[in-house]
């Protein structure tokens, strides 16, 4: 084979290895981390029964990125649905996850929280170095949390969005898995703000103690 | 080689000329000193649509022929109390009370991504794509000239160089015009906010451009009171 003919494989290389696409789900953590437990600040749960509502767009919700013929999967509505459950359990004394944007007509539940994915976004940039495999990516989220009584009132709401940038750089394959480090970072950091918001809110603050004046 | 290191020089050139778009940092002032402003218990809003002067310094770019006009919103909470603010119930109002929405974040990027502004800046990121290629494959034909095989060359240059030839890479460059044009916008998108007592809060709303508009309709949720108040502010 001559050179043209080398030249041309060469060329067309990457047009025939479009059409082999390979699928990683890149990793995301279902823990809260320590910005959110800083946010917390004491914890000591308030005397409030609260139902969780995080709806199926919220909880399904995924999103992909092609790199390199490699589609990159991640499951941001599962990591952040079990990090809010998560601190919520923290937070409240009694916490249930509910099916439907409304509470049981009795029982221990005083007040819904209902929470929508409002916007997501990712990019990821993977590029070999001379033993390592760099990896570069941010991920976008921005979520809003209501907090609603038996009747129906808006006590508390929570507005947050969180960008994150993240470079790492790993030994061969594992390069891969790094590719959700900034979606990782950035749902840490919505969730921590939310839960600063809510040690923050003097409205959700009356409310509890309006709700212990009544029980005693 | 004198020809193609002429050809590359322009080519790289060209290849900047595209409009940036790019949110700056501009001063806020307090809220009640802006032509259109509110204020109830101890919350001041302020609202000021962007000048074609004024968008220019703030985004880079002149929005207008986007079908966009930005409205600046600042808010200042000195009252005890919490206020939530949605970008959804803030209208604009004509003299024959016609109420014009606000657009979402992904109707103002579409918008900008569909008009000549948005048009430019994808010429502008392609033609750095296909400069790439073009360069790769002008260095490549040196490589192949010196190797005696200029054809050889060239392909190899676009293949390593260039993103596989350049039309791929265009492709893809559409696409991120649109990732940049929202990146930019939703750093500084008002979205819904919850407005804590001592805090100031500032961002844009993007309206539909050519309105007369009048007033704005926006809807203050004071959440400690569980109480809603529509309010007109006069835009003259």
């Amino acid at each position: 084979m001559g050179r043209c003919g080398v030249a041309a494989i060469l060329a067309a290389l990457p047009l025939v290895l479009a059409g082999c696409e390979g699928q990683v789900n890149a990793r995301l953590d279902n823990s809260i981390g320590l910005a959110t437990y800083e946010n917390i600040g004491m914890i000591e749960r308030k005397p409030l029964g609260v139902g969780l509502v995080l709806g199926e767009e919220v909880r399904a919700a995924k999103t992909e990125v092609v790199v390199h013929n490699i589609r990159y999967h991640m499951a941001v509505g599962e990591a952040l649905a079990s990090r809010l459950m998560y601190a919520l359990v923290l937070q409240f004394e009694r916490v249930q996850l509910l099916g439907e944007p409304m509470l049981p007509a009795d029982g221990p539940l005083d007040a819904v929280m209902l929470v929508t994915l409002k916007d997501l976004d990712a990019s990821v940039s993977i590029s070999p170095k001379w033993n390592t495999v760099a990896t570069e990516s941010s991920g976008w989220i921005e979520v809003e949390a209501v907090l609603k009584d038996r009747n129906n009132q808006i006590v508390w709401v929570g507005t947050s969005r969180a960008e994150a940038e993240a470079a790492e750089e790993s030994i061969g394959l594992a390069g891969a898995q790094d590719a959700g480090s900034a979606m990782n970072a950035a749902i840490e950091k919505t969730v921590a703000r939310l839960v600063a918001q809510l040690a923050q809110s003097g409205s959700l603050r009356d409310f509890i103690a309006q709700h212990r004046g009544a029980e005693s | 080689m004198k020809r193609l290191a002429a050809i590359c020089a322009v080519l790289i050139v060209v290849g900047g000329c595209g409009p940036s778009f790019q949110s700056n940092i501009t001063p806020i002032r307090p809220p009640s000193s802006y032509p259109a402003s509110h204020q109830q218990d101890g919350l001041q809003i302020g609202f000021d649509v962007l000048s074609p002067a004024e968008q220019v310094e703030h985004f880079g770019v002149d929005m207008t022929n986007a079908d966009v006009v930005p409205l600046r919103v600042v808010v200042r909470n000195d009252g005890t109390e919490e206020f939530y603010v949605q970008a959804e119930q803030i209208f604009g109002k004509t003299a024959n009370g016609d109420l014009y929405p606000a657009y979402r974040l992904d109707q103002s990027v579409a918008r900008v991504r569909q008009s000549e502004l948005g048009k430019a800046m994808a010429r502008g990121a392609a033609t750095g794509i296909i400069v790439g290629a073009v360069v790769g494959a002008a260095a490549g034909a040196a490589i192949g000239g010196a190797v005696d095989s200029p054809a050889a060359g060239a392909a190899l240059g676009a293949a390593t160089g260039g993103t596989a030839g350049g039309l791929s890479g265009a492709s893809a460059a559409a696409d991120a015009t649109s990732r940049a044009i929202k990146s930019e916008l939703r750093k500084v998108d008002w979205g819904n906010r919850v407005i804590y007592p001592g805090r100031i809060e500032h961002g844009f709303l993007f309206l539909k451009s050519g309105v007369a508009y009048e007033a704005l309709e926006v809807l203050l949720y004071n959440v400690n009171q569980r109480r809603n108040t529509r309010v007109a502010i006069d835009l003259r």
